[in-house]
């Protein structure tokens, strides 16, 4: 037995063990015998709300009245199912299609990258302040950097294990029977150790990859380019592929799904050194000056972003004394799709608009079924003023009601994120068929994470108290009098239920109509 | 303090019914009933606890571990649940009468400024 069930069946002992001593001791003192009772039962108090006190000492009160809400919602809930099915059917419609908005966005630009051990991958960018006039040239992104500022930071810093630098997005024209473009990456020759993804077939680069520019031309194709282009040939590693009229040789193939560390997949990738013959015409690689390689660094074990961060400003200060009136400030976050300012810049204030848009579903949702339970509660006056006449409290009584509305909004959010869950794919197929048709697929994860399912909750909670604190409290202050002396069938639920069914339809509706909107919008 | 009359008894503060059993179940264990006549006694009847009241504390303290409870015999020997203290509520009643102190010293400077306080 436990000390609390122990405790708790010998208080009624002591309390008839107490009782019968006063009355003793009364006694003694010359009162009769019955005097004596009542002089001790008076002296103790309300025996009751003293075995109530002292069980409260030993149980968690709130919980227990927590589980009784609940009963009690549920079976309320099952009283009127019309009216929980239409509004459970609204919350799931508005928090569906947020989840659904949101897990896309979470795999935009939230999650890390799809890499082995990606918690210590951190993407570092710059920021130029300058005096007088910039110089800069710009290549795709004005935070990233050239190769001797990246040849710098690899071999200066003391923080990363490896530091890698890439140029995304390279386009090339495939020439392999028929002529395809392609979208592919010039990396630097640690690429795939660092990144910790070694092909799946072949090999990746090596150091001497990168030891004379234009001179290595050798390929790492994607298992996708693989398997559409060349039929999954084994043998295709050793053969030569032209990629914009220079012939490079396939040294590995990447594992399946592997499409690089940004959104849009890459077909192949190249070393670095040779970005002068992928890109005819260009040279980059001697420009001190310009922005067009990316940087993500991975960090050495127990090196924490914080002390990265001043080991990199002494380079960047040393690189400054280069480019007289240039300060750098670096950008040091942990790596996701999108992780420069420039990219966070636009992809941040979209996510926000798109979100708040749909949000607003959501809440005309809430303003509907907080409609529909302040039906239900004027007919559920009755039931309100008989409690709070029997003494129950006014914050007990709100507290039942949002419980009720919790449920509601519980049970919604879970439905809605199971269907935004299972329906992303068709979520992603509209995000995608907004954009221009030349564009490449995503290879973005809009799996649930853990960040989602927290979103999921958040929006449900927040759903509940929103559509259930108005009527909740509008209800608990109902006028006693009137109601208790009231003629019980004015509220007759023939009548309602009629006005309710209507209230069903539009709960519904309306939702739906704005959700139409704004996807389409 | 003055002795008291009928109308001139003093609820108890919040808590205060805590330190005054802890201090009560010095002297040694004791049964319920004993305890609220000790307090009742010690405080020449100003201090009246409800003595229903007595129990949610006794419970309170023992959950805390500050006291104990064990079957016994009483002086005409009936069967009886005895406190007592425990070497945390030993500790424990050190440093609540020492906050108390404070507290009535500060309260009295506040209420008598100048005058010296007489116990």
């Amino acid at each position: 037995m436990t000390r609390r069930k122990r405790m708790l069946a010998d208080l009624e002992q002591d309390i008839r063990d107490h009782l019968e001593r006063e009355t003793q001791d009364n006694i003694d003192r010359g009162m009769s015998a019955e005097d004596a009772r009542y002089a001790a039962l008076r002296k103790f108090g309300n025996v009751a709300r003293v075995k109530e006190e002292t069980w409260e000492v030993w149980n968690v009160v709130w919980l227990q009245q927590l589980i009784q809400d609940v009963r009690f919602g549920i079976r309320t809930s099952l009283r009127s199912p019309g009216l929980t099915v239409a509004a459970i059917m609204a919350i799931a419609l508005g928090i569906g299609i947020n989840v659904g908005i949101f897990s896309v966005l979470n795999g935009v630009a939230l999650r890390l990258l799809p890499v082995p051990r990606a918690q210590e991958m951190v993407s570092v960018n710059q920021i130029f302040r300058y005096q007088g006039r910039a110089y800069r040239q710009i290549h795709n992104d004005g935070s990233w950097f050239s190769y001797p500022e990246y040849q710098d930071y690899r071999d200066h810093n003391h923080v990363f294990s490896g530091l890698v630098a890439y140029e995304p997005y390279v386009e090339a024209t495939l020439r392999e029977g028929d002529v395809r473009q392609v979208l592919g990456t010039a990396a630097s020759c640690n690429y795939f150790d660092v990144l910790i993804e070694h092909p799946a077939r072949g090999r990746g680069f090596v150091d001497a990859d990168c030891a004379s520019r234009g001179a290595n031309a050798v390929v790492v194709v994607s298992d996708d380019l693989w398997r559409g282009k060349f039929a999954a040939d084994p043998s295709l590693i050793g053969k030569k592929i032209v990629l914009n009229q220079t012939a490079y040789t396939v040294v590995g193939i990447a594992r399946p799904g592997f499409t690089g560390t940004e959104p849009i997949p890459s077909a192949f990738w190249v070393p670095v050194t040779m970005q002068p013959a992928l890109e005819p015409g260009t040279n980059r690689l001697p420009e001190d000056d310009m922005s067009w390689l990316a940087l993500l660094g991975r960090t050495q074990p127990g090196v924490t972003m914080q002390e990265a961060r001043p080991d990199l400003s002494v380079i960047a200060g040393r690189i400054d004394q280069r480019h007289p009136g240039r300060t750098t400030l670096l950008a040091i976050r942990a790596a996701t799709f999108f992780s420069s300012p420039e990219q966070r810049s636009f992809v941040i204030p979209a996510a926000s608009v798109v979100l708040a848009a749909f949000a607003l579903v959501l809440l005309i949702a809430c303003a509907n079924v907080a409609n529909l339970l302040l039906a239900r509660a004027s007919v559920r006056q009755r039931e309100i003023a008989l409690r709070l006449s029997l003494g129950a409290g006014r914050w007990r009584l709100v507290r039942q009601l949002l419980t009720e509305s919790l449920l509601l909004s519980l049970m919604g959010g879970a439905l809605g994120s199971v269907l935004a869950f299972w329906s992303f794919a068709r979520i992603m197929q509209l995000v995608t068929s907004h954009l221009p048709h030349d564009f490449p697929p995503f290879a973005l994860n809009v799996a649930p994470d853990l960040r989602v399912l927290a979103y999921a909750l958040v929006l449900s909670l927040l759903a509940g108290i929103v559509f259930g604190l108005v009527p909740a409290l509008r209800s608990s202050r109902p006028d006693l009098n009137g109601l208790i002396k009231g003629d019980g069938t004015s509220l007759g639920a023939g009548r309602k239920s009629g006005r309710l069914r209507w209230g069903h339809w539009r709960c519904c509706s309306v939702p739906l109509a704005s959700m139409e909107w704004c996807l389409s919008a | 303090m003055s002795t008291g009359e009928q109308d001139e008894r003093i609820e108890l503060l919040q808590g205060t019914l805590d330190l005054l059993i802890l201090r009560t179940l010095q002297r040694g264990p004791m049964h319920g009933h004993a305890i609220a006549k000790a307090i009742e006694f010690r405080s020449d009847d100003v201090l009246q606890v409800e003595q229903g009241s007595l129990y949610p504390a006794l419970h309170r303290l023992i959950k805390r571990r500050w006291i104990s409870a064990e079957a016994g015999t009483s002086e005409n020997n009936r069967r009886a649940k005895f406190y007592s203290l425990t070497a945390k509520g030993r500790r424990q009643l050190a440093v609540e009468t020492g906050k108390w102190d404070k507290l009535a010293r500060a309260i009295a400077q506040i209420l008598r400024p100048g005058e010296r306080e007489e116990v």
